[in-house]
């Protein structure tokens, strides 16, 4: 905000608190996120500042203690897994949903939307009571379908997005070329829409890699996830491992937000 | 017969009411430069959009070298297109775009990069193969369109009002340039356009669209000086329009009376026997103005009024109001009204009987024909 | 060539030759085709979410109805019962009724027939346990005083009472457990005694933080977004990656980074000590001020980005127009400005505040015991008592609070979905 020249001295002093105000929220948004991140380097076991001398002992112990290996491999496996599916279901569903004209597609709507409504507690308690009656209690099977459920309407919303922007005159001129209908869509559609495809898939495995509610209620101790095996050492003041944890959790989270942002990019370097 | 493409009885209807296209029958030749001519809403794009595939007719066929298109989707029509958006694929370069009916095709990759260089070559923008669409100008997306829809020698092209997004010094220039290019190729093309002047400038024949029906199809001449109704009249250059009361008619030609101003003889245009309101149809550049004194020697001569004088640098309109309150409009060089050409003077006009017609009325458009009324007309 | 003027349309029409009706019966088909395609594409999505999610939750809800525990356990009892009421005297059958059935039910059931009955009336699983170890399966011959004998209860309403109110197959006892209700002894609806008063409470609770957190957030998103809004490119892109900086770190972490912060052994109280400012470590954790500062920290993300991207869309000349007009600064914010930001606040308001209404992690590890919402005791009630009919009653009543507050955010911003930016 800049200090325009007929500005009196109330309007300067409203400026510069403006700035200060700023400043303080950026530092109140931002300032809590990396606090841990020198933690996760102390060489002594209490959570504690200052940190006396650096070490990546817990670094060391998140990849070579069994449990928080586990718990690491588990949320990789099943965020990637539940991330491929969500985008499969989502994409089709999308593309139907982008053709099709019928009666009740707000209805279709609602049912897809669904996921992203409901709290996760009741998300979490209900799959859990269902997926025991079917034998999928505690069963990584069952953590990958309740993930996939609720990415899916993730990938939907962005892979809609990017199709309302797509212009089918392009599907008619690659038929006119004598492109089939599949040619067409792998040549032509895909590509183009590629970047809300990805943007999706990247929303749908950071759902899943974060989620700790619906894990924390339908994971048994061998599909515990990195969140579910952080929180449940949250309280723990001794064993720094979750800080270690929690700057890797970090650092993927903001290579996924460059992945999408690198994908807005994309996107607006080929919209028309 | 030579005709490429015919259509037969074609009909199409967007929903059971009304027809976007009524019963159009329409040969195009191996070869001519064909341009759907009309106002929107005319059924023109319509018509094309069944010939590239992309609309099925609801009743009639198309038919292509004497096959019927019915049942040929159109990736297997083989029939060139050039979109009014251009619908360049953004995410290819331009000699990707250009390749790209070649490679579906599955040519070899030899023959497809020397076609590419060749089609590149042929609309002049051998340089900038590797660019991306959206780094080229409008004119330049237009070529590369173009370029795009020739590369497979297809034996027709089909233009949906290619020229439209462009401004209108670049249009002249790509008017001529796709009329070289269809030159040289000999390839058949079928334009749409609402603009008239493109129409004029470019076609060897100009089918003239209203209502989902062809009014007049014909060379860019006959549309001009032998419109066969009054909406041609009207819609291809400017006319002077005036009711009169037709009295007589014999052979080629009838008489009629421009009520208040006189009597009129004109060529016969599409009256039906016995009818007596008509329309005089002349155009400005026919009118010929005189000094109130002088004789005019044409048949059909009457006092006017001037109303208003433009000057135009070439040459000069005046607006002109006869005895029975007609309005025209007259054309003609500057120095031949330099005397009298001045507001509120009285003045002679006239014009010969071969340069004017007398039409049946029809004022505007006539509204959309529900299907149901079609059928029995 | 054939070019007949007056050929027949073939829409409905008699006269229509028959190739024309085929080939209008093909594009029919082919319409039809392409739209069997599609909704072919959307059905495996929807038949998996119906299956893995909707489905489940309507499991989980119909249990706050479903009352199956005792008529399952009981079933003669329950029949014996079926047209008393406590107006009336006890019928003589229930006695051996209810011995026969306590010597047919299967251990399990009758364990759960008598944790139902708890629920109801406590009491009740000491008095059927009791009953059901002194019986041994034996099958007296005058039931009543047999069981009159094992406990004089059993000649007084309330056991009875207890067990007709729980003999199903539908009961309103979970859902009037959850708004502090409950049935007495003649069946009608009252407030339990004082001190089993909690969900009411609760409830308040839920709405109370997440109406504080969601106030602070339009004071502070407000504005932060019309910064973002109206300064030059650079600063607003710094401004807009503290926003998605937060919003993309999982909620966890962001929870973790607050709770270093906030330890007696943590960050702030560090500095406190260090300062000298206090003597002893403060306790800044655990209480509502700690969970609400990190609520807005977690939320306001969903505050800013509506406030930005409709503030965005307001050209700066609507409010030098105003000026020209003659209108002060205040006065051209107040009646140019703020009426067209007014959907984004009400958008990202109520994005807030359903947030809030759900969140389950922020809570349970940064706020203390007088803390906990909805979400808390839904857990709870499924983790620790297994009472699965309570926390189906409590579900019920929060989804119904976001599925009205979202319904009214459909209206206010026309999105369908809860999508930012």
């Amino acid at each position: 905000m800049r200090i325009s020249p007929y500005a009196t001295l109330p309007q300067k002093v409203g400026v510069w608190t403006i700035r200060l105000f700023a400043l303080l929220m950026c530092l109140y948004l931002a300032g809590p996120i990396v606090v841990f991140i020198p933690l996760s380097f102390s060489d002594k076991a209490l959570f504690h500042y200052p940190i006396q001398s650096f070490s990546l002992r817990w670094y060391h112990q998140l990849v070579t203690s069994p449990e928080w290996l586990r718990a690491v491999l588990n949320s990789l496996a099943v965020a990637t897994s539940a991330s491929v599916l969500a985008t499969i279901l989502g994409v089709a569903a999308a593309f139907g949903l982008w053709r099709a004209r019928f009666r009740g597609k707000e209805a279709v709507m609602m049912v897809i939307m669904t996921p992203m409504i409901v709290p996760a507690v009741i998300s979490g308690v209900s799959m859990y009571l269902a997926l025991a009656k079917v034998g999928l209690g505690n069963t990584h099977l069952g953590l990958i379908l309740a993930h996939t459920a609720l990415a899916a309407p993730l990938v939907v919303i962005t892979v809609s997005a990017t199709l309302s922007k797509f212009d089918t005159t392009l599907l008619r001129a690659a038929a006119n070329l004598g492109a089939n209908p599949l040619t067409a869509f792998r040549r032509v559609c895909l590509p183009v829409i590629a970047s809300g495809v990805f943007t999706g898939a990247i929303f749908a495995f950071a759902l899943s890699f974060d989620d700790v509610v619906v894990a924390l209620f339908i994971a048994g101790p061998a599909q515990r996830t990195l969140p579910v095996q952080m929180y449940m050492q949250a309280n723990d003041l001794v064993d720094l491992t979750i800080t270690a944890a929690a700057t890797v959790m970090l650092v993927l989270s903001l290579a996924l937000m460059v992945g999408v942002e690198f994908m807005k990019k994309r996107e607006v370097a080929t919209a028309r | 017969m030579d005709a490429i493409v015919r259509y037969s009885d074609v009909s199409k209807t967007y929903d059971g009411v009304t027809s976007v296209v009524r019963n159009l029958n329409l040969d195009i030749e191996e070869g001519e430069f064909l341009t759907m001519l009309g106002p929107s809403g005319s059924g023109k794009t319509t018509s094309l959009m069944m010939l590239a595939g992309f609309e099925a007719p609801t009743s009639g066929e198309i038919l292509l070298d004497g096959r019927s298109l019915a049942r040929v989707p159109p990736h297997r029509r083989d029939i060139g297109m050039v979109f009014q958006n251009y619908a360049l694929f953004p995410h290819m370069t331009v000699s990707e775009n250009i390749a790209f009916p070649l490679q579906v095709r599955k040519r070899p990759a030899a023959e497809i990069e020397q076609r590419v260089k060749r089609a590149l070559d042929m609309v002049h923008l051998s340089t900038l193969g590797g660019r991306r669409p959206l780094q080229l100008s409008g004119g330049q997306q237009q070529r590369v369109a173009v370029a795009r829809a020739l590369v497979f020698e297809p034996k027709i092209i089909l233009m949906d009002e290619p020229l439209g997004a462009l401004d209108r010094q670049l249009r002249e220039s790509m008017q001529l340039e796709i009329r070289s290019i269809h030159e040289r190729l000999g390839v058949t093309a079928v334009y749409v356009t609402h603009d008239q002047g493109e129409a004029l400038t470019m076609s060897d024949r100009i089918a003239i669209f209203s209502n989902g029906a062809i009014e007049q199809l014909g060379s860019p001449e006959e549309l001009y000086s032998r419109p066969s109704n009054a909406f041609v009249a009207q819609f291809i250059g400017e006319n002077n329009l005036m009711p009169c009361a037709v009295a007589r008619t014999s052979g080629l030609e009838c008489e009629a009376e421009l009520a208040g101003s006189g009597p009129v003889r004109a060529r016969y245009g599409d009256l039906s026997p016995g009818q007596t309101d008509g329309v005089v149809a002349v155009r400005p550049e026919k009118v010929r103005v005189r000094p109130k004194s002088a004789m005019d020697s044409s048949e059909n001569s009457f006092s006017a009024v001037v109303e208003a004088v433009v000057f135009f640098g070439d040459h000069v309109k005046l607006a002109l109001r006869l005895a029975g309150g007609q309005k025209l409009v007259s054309r003609s060089l500057p120095e031949d009204t330099a005397t009298f050409g001045v507001v509120g003077q009285e003045l002679t006009v006239g014009w010969n009987t071969q340069d004017c017609a007398i039409y049946a009325p029809r004022s505007r458009p006539a509204p959309p024909i529900p299907v149901a009324f079609a059928s029995q007309a | 060539m054939a070019a007949p003027a007056s050929a027949a349309v073939s829409f409905g029409s008699v006269s229509a030759s028959e190739p024309h009706d085929r080939l209008w019966r093909d594009l029919k088909r082919s319409q039809r085709a392409a739209q069997l395609r599609a909704i072919g594409l959307i059905l495996p999505l929807v038949v998996f979410l119906i299956l893995v999610f909707i489905v489940p939750i309507g499991m989980l809800l119909s249990r706050s109805v479903s009352d199956l525990a005792v008529p399952r356990a009981l079933p003669a009892t329950v029949a014996a019962l079926a047209g008393w009421t406590p107006a009336k005297e006890i019928p003589p059958q229930v006695y051996p009724a209810l011995v026969e059935d306590i010597g047919s039910a299967p251990q399990m059931l009758f364990g759960d027939a008598a944790a139902r009955l708890e629920t109801g009336t406590p009491g009740m699983r000491a008095l059927m346990m009791k009953t059901r170890s002194r019986l041994q399966g034996a099958a007296p011959s005058d039931a009543r005083k047999a069981l009159t004998g094992i406990s004089p209860k059993w000649d007084t309403m309330e056991g009875w009472v207890a067990i007709k109110q729980a003999s199903g197959p539908l009961t309103d006892h979970y859902l009037l457990t959850a708004l502090d209700l409950h049935r007495d002894e003649l069946g009608k609806v009252t407030r339990v005694v004082a001190y089993e008063r909690v969900f009411l409470a609760a409830i308040g609770r839920t709405f109370g933080i997440a109406f504080t957190v969601t106030a602070l957030a339009l004071l502070l998103g407000f504005p932060f977004a019309f910064l973002a809004a109206t300064s030059s490119d650079r600063v607003s892109r710094i401004l807009l990656f503290t926003v998605l900086l937060p919003f993309w770190t999982a909620m966890l972490v962001r929870a973790l980074s607050w709770s270093v912060l906030l330890q007696r052994t943590g960050i702030i109280n560090d500095a406190l000590l260090r300062l000298g400012l206090v003597r002893e470590p403060l306790d800044l954790m655990y209480n509502r001020f700690a969970l609400c500062i990190a609520l807005i920290h977690i939320f306001l993300p969903y505050m800013v980005l509506p406030l930005y991207s409709v503030m965005k869309t307001i050209p700066p000349q609507h409010m030098r127009a105003a000026a020209s007009l003659g209108a002060r600064p205040w006065m051209a914010f107040r009646r140019v400005y703020l009426p067209q930001v007014v959907p984004g606040i009400g958008a990202g308001a109520l994005l807030v505040f359903i947030q809030c209404l759900g969140v389950f992690v922020v809570p349970a590890l940064l706020g203390g015991p007088n803390d906990q919402g909805l979400p808390y005791y839904i857990a709870f009630y499924v983790n620790r008592v297994l009472n699965w009919g309570l926390a189906a009653a409590l579900s019920v009543i929060l989804l119904l609070s976001v599925a009205v507050l979202y319904a009214l955010y459909v209206r206010l911003s026309g999105k369908s979905a809860m999508v930012l930016g």
